[in-house]
């Protein structure tokens, strides 16, 4: 049996249990441990192939291990392969850890069952809890225990209590917490820096029946903007329901028949409505007429109340055929609440907001169809200085103007990686100097990070080639890959010129990409 | 609520705040209705077309009509025709809340023919359960480009009113046709359209009285806001997307005080720029100048555009001209009297000459090719690309390649050859990553066959007149790498394949002995392994091969020789090499007259230059002069100076690297006809009128490239131009306009005048070399 351990490096317990498991485990199996690669060895290329190759997928879930890209990048792929190729099985082992998973982690992760380890003592017992699943058994704790098991539903910070008023910054925002950058930020975190576009939020959802469209590449905030969206329609008495088509199968998405019932299931079942689209579709008729006049008739109709439909990542649907017919379909959703027919009345209790990293132009060639123009078009970008200066404000001002003013060259604003560089700093982990240093090392500190991405580019040779040849003469000759490199946030575009996103960007992939 | 005063995408949502503007259209559309009239409305985008169905709807129902709004967006493309009919229907019924279900009825007659089938829902079902007139909206009409059965939809329409007479319940029945194109894109047979028993509706840009009201979205007091107002509309002209647009940004963030000149840092902070490629109207006007211009008719679209946009003379409006109606639809011009004229200053500024432009030399790249042929190919990419990553592998790719191929061997092109083989990568790079080849088993023995025909067809033509097999080598290395041949079977398919490819070419009786030995030789050169299964394939393909020498010569150099000028990253280098081979005397003088005759004059050209630098060539001197100087080959340099131009001004405008630019640059200068014409033109036979014609033509570019001025001397081109004299009255003119760009190129400076004087010496030397020569 092969096995690959997932672990967080240089964290305990997480790291030594790794290596007791490894030396336990390596009489009976083939185990695979990201741990004593040597230096230089293309181990992103490395880790794919030995992921591919495995029977389990071994994961250590930790406070620590849950927040690490690289962790929901090993899940993900374990995913996607065990539909292809039916396996690795994933077995997660919760390292004393307790806690709801994080979304997109609980989206995989939650109909699993899995094992619990709280100390040492508990290893031989998981040692043999895990020779039983891999003969074919389940792990001890089921899959319900914590968390539910529902595949597309609202991530867990849209579940906390109802918005508070969000406290200006003060000087005392120095003693609160600090927060990890991973993820979606809670809807009332003091470390959420205002955009312009959280201002158009505000404003647009005083009104009803209105569509909103965040657009900007991966990690620039947009998630978290969208749950500030579901939080504010909430607070205003508006049902929310929340679709992520990052949690659509491939498979469905590639059927037209399939993906607009199960979408419109979806909507349904977070709803608490019956599931009435067998009837539906038996009856006939083109797809968009058929959701459109169920999320009519049986939606918005019983419902009787106003309704917010958040949908994540709608580029998934890039790839699929029909996605011009479905982005037409919204935008007469959104078309519909100027209707005078009385039949139309529903939908001008609908509101949409759709999130993107690719271009809308992209998505649907027809402007004149396309959902993404009409109400609020909402771009989101790397911070600016000055948003970055607030937000070490806010963070208690650990860095002076001179590092403050390298860490903005280096990163060129980005969000997430700004965070974690205040997050560091002030909690005191780590000086600002080694930040610095070690920026673009594979176990510095945003190692976790950079390392994600490029294992996700690591089996697609014109993303690959694409990014090199930006990082080089910063131009890119494949319109496709722009568009790819852009959405994954890699690459930017500024005055026809195609730019890495950020200085770290370049020096790591420029590094790591040649040969 | 400031903002929500405004509508800048979608309908005016009157309920929520949208302000609504009163037009004549407004009028004009209701009394129609009232009477039951058909009448459609087909304009550009964002002028308002849907606001004003749903106004009128609006107050048709408050009249006691009953309004039905389709929007056929909606109803989707992807479906058959049964279905796209069932959802139409269905919509009318829902909103006209009818008791029969139309989705029932439409399949319990499934057996009579849509266009029966269609109207007689209305007159059997519609008609008798609702007793009010009714009035439908068919918005989007447009949608019905892209479906293949929607004439009968049309039909339908035109019967319900023709039928009038015999049927008069019909007269309850009117129809309101809404969308973006004209009525011949819709339907094209006038027996059937609709659009010539309809009425026109026209709608207009708003005055400055009918947009008066929107002054009160303005945090102004209300005098002030009508002057601000009006300067606005001084930009907009009343168009209303743009008018409402610009007033909720200056709504939304207003100038701390206002102005005229306030107003203009507006629209150029919101139109101009970058900001242009995020507008939604000017992206719909720019694809409708460009990418969505009626097929064929792209450069004619945007010749008129520009003779409309400079003015002068002023285009007086065709009714019956396609490309006038095009303009019309895309919004960029209207109608002032009788004349075309650009809608708006905004768009004035956004798509001015220099944007024209741009276009112009865009479209010119790609017209160098046939435009058929670059337009094959924009089809096979979207075809083989679409279908490889859809993974519908096994059908559309054999027949795309199939297509490929049998096109590549019927047309070779440098495009295509480029094209095959980005889609072969694509092809491997599938099959490798995916490491399904038995999967794709079936369809591998089919293509792979095929796939290998097609590289060698490609590939061998090359090979023999250049001498370098390893293009077949490669892609027959390439295919056993990635286990599309694994095995003997696959290897008697390409010998199988190779004959019908060679079929294609009309092979005549005769071998080639050379190219067994070329290939091996090559390839041991190569590999060192005289054994290696490539090699037997290779020498099974040559001994099964029936290509004469001559017919290779005859038939396959010239387009080998074109592919290699046109594929080749840098031809002039691989001519080099070629010279530096044995095949240096007798093949030199053949490329020159195959080129020749397919007025190939680069090679030519380029052939007679290295013939000239090489010191070996045994070719006699007089042959090169002689060959130098006749007239296609000068004009050849007239032509390859245009093109040198626009490369550099491309590359100039992408930023390469420096050193990429100094290498255009120098080629540039080396090739400058201009320059030989100018200083040898005499000598070598040729008129005046030819140098001074191009000098007129340089000095134009560089006028209008400004990044040119570096590279050139004034001085020099003004004693160019004294030489040449002027003989006669014509080339006096163009003497004078020579003239007149060297007086304003003067005024400039020249900061890398060194620079270019040792390209200019560089040439010289070249020059009088080749000349001592004879």
């Amino acid at each position: 049996m092969k096995i690959f351990i997932s672990y967080k490096r240089g964290v305990s317990p997480d790291e030594p249990l790794a290596l007791e498991l490894h030396q336990q485990l390596s009489d009976a199996h083939a185990v695979f441990i990201d741990h004593a690669m040597a230096v230089g060895t293309p181990w992103a290329e490395r880790i794919d192939r030995e992921l591919r190759q495995a029977d389990v997928l071994l994961l250590l879930l930790s406070a620590a291990s849950v927040g690490s890209e690289m962790v929901v990048g090993e899940v993900e792929t374990a995913h996607r392969l065990q539909k292809h190729q039916g396996r690795p099985r994933i077995l997660p082992v919760r390292v004393a850890y307790r806690e709801l998973l994080p979304y997109p982690l609980s989206a995989y992760l939650n109909p699993i069952n899995w094992a619990l380890w709280d100390t040492p003592a508990d290893t031989p017992r998981l040692l043999e809890e895990l020779e039983r699943a891999m003969a074919g058994e389940e792990l001890d704790n089921a899959a319900a225990e914590l968390g539910p098991a529902a595949p597309a539903s609202i991530p867990a910070p849209a579940t906390t209590p109802p918005l508070q008023q969000i406290q200006p910054p003060s000087p005392q925002a120095s003693v609160a917490p600090l927060e990890p950058a991973e993820g979606t930020m809670d809807a009332e975190s003091r470390f959420y820096i205002e955009r312009e576009g959280d201002g158009v939020v505000r404003r647009a959802l005083v009104r009803q029946g209105v569509t909103i469209t965040i657009k900007g590449p991966r990690q620039m905030g947009k998630s978290s903007l969208l749950m500030r969206v579901i939080q504010r329609a909430q607070a205003a008495g508006r049902e929310a329901v929340y679709l992520d088509l990052q949690q659509f199968d491939q498979e469905v998405l590639a059927e037209a028949g399939r993906f607009y019932i199960q979408f419109c299931q979806a909507i349904a079942e977070q709803l608490g409505l019956p599931d009435g689209t067998a009837e539906a579709w038996a009856a006939g008729g083109g797809n968009n007429q058929l959701a459109t006049r169920y999320v009519q008739n049986q939606v918005l109709k019983p419902l009787n109340r106003p309704l917010l439909l958040a949908m994540d990542e709608v580029d998934r649907l890039f790839e699929a055929k029909y996605r011009s017919d479905f982005f037409a379909m919204l935008r007469g959703w959104h078309n519909n609440r100027a209707s005078p027919v009385p039949l139309f009345r529903p939908w001008k209790q609908l509101d949409l907001a759709l999130v993107t990293a690719t271009e809308p132009y992209h998505l649907i060639a027809n402007l004149n169809q396309s959902p993404f123009n009409v109400g609020e078009v909402i771009p989101l970008d790397d911070f600016s200085v000055e948003q970055v200066a607030e937000l070490n404000q806010r963070h208690g001002a650990p860095l002076a103007p001179g590092p403050l003013a390298q860490l903005m060259a280096l990163l060129h604003g980005h969000p997430y990686l700004v965070r974690r560089a205040l997050y560091l700093v002030a909690g005191g982990q780590m000086p600002v100097e080694r930040v610095l240093e070690q920026a673009n090392s594979d176990y510095g500190p945003f190692g976790d990070h950079l390392r994600y991405h490029l294992f996700r580019i690591v089996d697609n040779k014109a993303l690959r080639a694409g990014l090199r040849q930006v990082i080089r003469s910063n131009r890119c000759d494949d319109e496709k890959t722009i568009r790819l490199l852009i959405a994954a946030g890699l690459a930017r575009q500024e005055a026809g010129a195609v730019l890495p996103r950020c200085p770290l960007y370049a020096s790591y992939f420029g590094e790591h990409l040649d040969g | 609520m400031a903002e929500s005063l405004y509508t800048t995408g979608g309908t005016v949502q009157a309920q929520e705040g949208g302000l609504y503007l009163v037009r004549p259209a407004d009028q004009q559309l209701l009394e129609l209705c009232r009477q039951s009239r058909f009448a459609y409305v087909l304009t550009p985008r964002q002028l308002g077309k849907s606001s004003l169905m749903i106004r009128t709807a609006e107050e048709l129902q408050a009249e006691g009509f009953r309004a039905v709004m389709v929007d056929l967006t909606q109803i989707g493309t992807h479906s058959n025709a049964e279905t796209w009919y069932g959802d139409v229907l269905e919509v009318v019924a829902d909103q006209l809340e009818l008791t029969t279900n139309a989705r029932t009825w439409w399949k319990q007659e499934a057996e009579t023919g849509l266009t029966l089938r269609l109207t007689r829902f209305f007159e059997e079902v519609v008609l008798a359960e609702v007793s009010e007139p009714i009035v439908i909206f068919v918005d989007e009409i447009d949608t019905t480009l892209s479906l293949g059965f929607t004439d009968d939809f049309f039909a339908a329409i035109r019967y319900f009113y023709v039928a009038r007479a015999q049927n008069p319940a019909l007269r309850r029945l009117s129809f309101v046709l809404i969308g973006v194109a004209t009525p011949a894109d819709l339907i094209r047979d006038p027996k059937r359209t609709p659009f010539n028993i309809g009425e026109r509706v026209d709608l207009r840009d708003f005055t400055p009285a009918e947009a008066a009201p929107l002054a009160a979205g303005l945090p102004l007091p209300p005098e002030q806001a009508q002057q601000a107002l009006g300067w606005i509309l001084g930009w907009t002209g009343g168009h209303p997307y743009l008018s409402q647009r610009l007033c909720s940004v200056l709504a939304a963030d207003p100038p701390a005080e206002w102005s005229e000149a306030a107003v203009d840092q507006a629209v150029e902070r919101t139109f101009f720029g970058e900001r242009f490629e995020k507008d939604t109207n000017l992206q719909f006007v720019r694809d409708m100048l460009t990418k969505r211009s009626p097929p064929g008719y792209a450069a004619d679209v945007l010749r008129t555009y520009r003779a409309i946009w400079n003015g002068r003379p002023r285009m007086a409006d065709k009714d019956q001209n396609l490309v006038h109606t095009h303009l019309k639809l895309t919004g960029v011009v209207c109608l002032e009297g009788h004349y075309l004229v650009v809608r708006n200053p905004i768009y004035h500024r956004v798509f001015n000459g220099a944007w024209i432009e741009n276009r112009q030399t865009n479209s010119l790249h790609i017209g160098t090719d046939s435009q058929g042929v670059a337009h094959f190919i924009e089809q096979m990419k979207q075809n083989v690309v679409e279908a490889m990553e859809i993974g519908d592998s096994n059908l559309a790719l054999s027949g795309d390649l199939d297509k490929a191929f049998l096109s590549f061997v019927l047309e070779p092109s440098g495009y295509l050859q480029r094209y095959f083989f980005s889609a072969d990568k694509q092809y491997r790079e599938r099959i490798s990553m995916n490491g399904k080849i038995k999967r794709f088993s079936k369809s591998v023995d089919f293509s792979s066959a095929k796939l290998s025909a097609s590289l060698l067809a490609l590939g061998l033509p090359l090979s023999l007149s250049l001498h370098v097999p390893f293009l077949v080598i490669e892609s027959l290395e390439n295919l056993i790498r990635d286990g599309v041949i694994q095995n003997e079977v696959d290897s008697t398919h390409i010998r199988r394949a190779l004959l019908k490819s060679l079929d294609c070419l009309q092979s005549k009786p005769g071998c080639s002995p050379g190219l067994v030995e070329l290939a091996r030789n090559a390839y041991v050169r190569r590999y060192g392994d005289p054994n290696h299964p490539i090699l037997k394939v290779i020498i099974d393909y040559g001994v099964e091969m029936d290509l004469s020498y001559k017919y290779i010569t005859s038939q396959v150099l010239p387009n080998a020789l074109k592919m290699v000028l046109q594929t080749h990253e840098d031809p002039l280098l691989l001519f080099k090499n070629m010279f530096t081979n044995s095949i240096r005397n007798n093949m030199a003088q053949e490329i020159f007259t195959i080129a020749n005759s397919l007025n190939l004059y680069a090679i030519s050209y380029k052939t007679l230059i290295y013939l000239v630098q090489d010191r070996m060539t045994q070719i006699p001197r007089p042959w090169i002069v002689s060959k130098a100087s006749m007239p296609s080959i000068l004009r050849y340099n007239i032509e390859s100076m245009m093109l040198h131009y626009e490369v550099i001004y491309d590359a100039i405008s992408r930023q390469e690297s420096p050193s990429a630019q100094a290498h255009h640059i120098q080629s540039f200068f080396q090739y400058s006809s201009a320059a030989i014409l100018s200083r040898y033109g005499a000598f070598l036979g040729v008129g005046p009128n030819y140098g001074l014609n191009e000098l007129n033509r340089v000095l134009r570019l560089i006028h209008k490239h400004q990044i040119l001025w570096d590279y050139c001397s004034l001085n020099q081109i003004e004693s160019d131009l004294k030489r040449l004299g002027s003989s006669t009255i014509e080339l006096q003119q163009v003497a004078n306009k020579v003239q007149e760009h060297l007086a304003h190129a003067k005024n400039q400076t020249w900061p890398q005048m060194s620079q270019f004087k040792s390209h200019i010496e560089l040439f010289r030397r070249f020059i009088d070399t080749f000349m001592m020569a004879g």
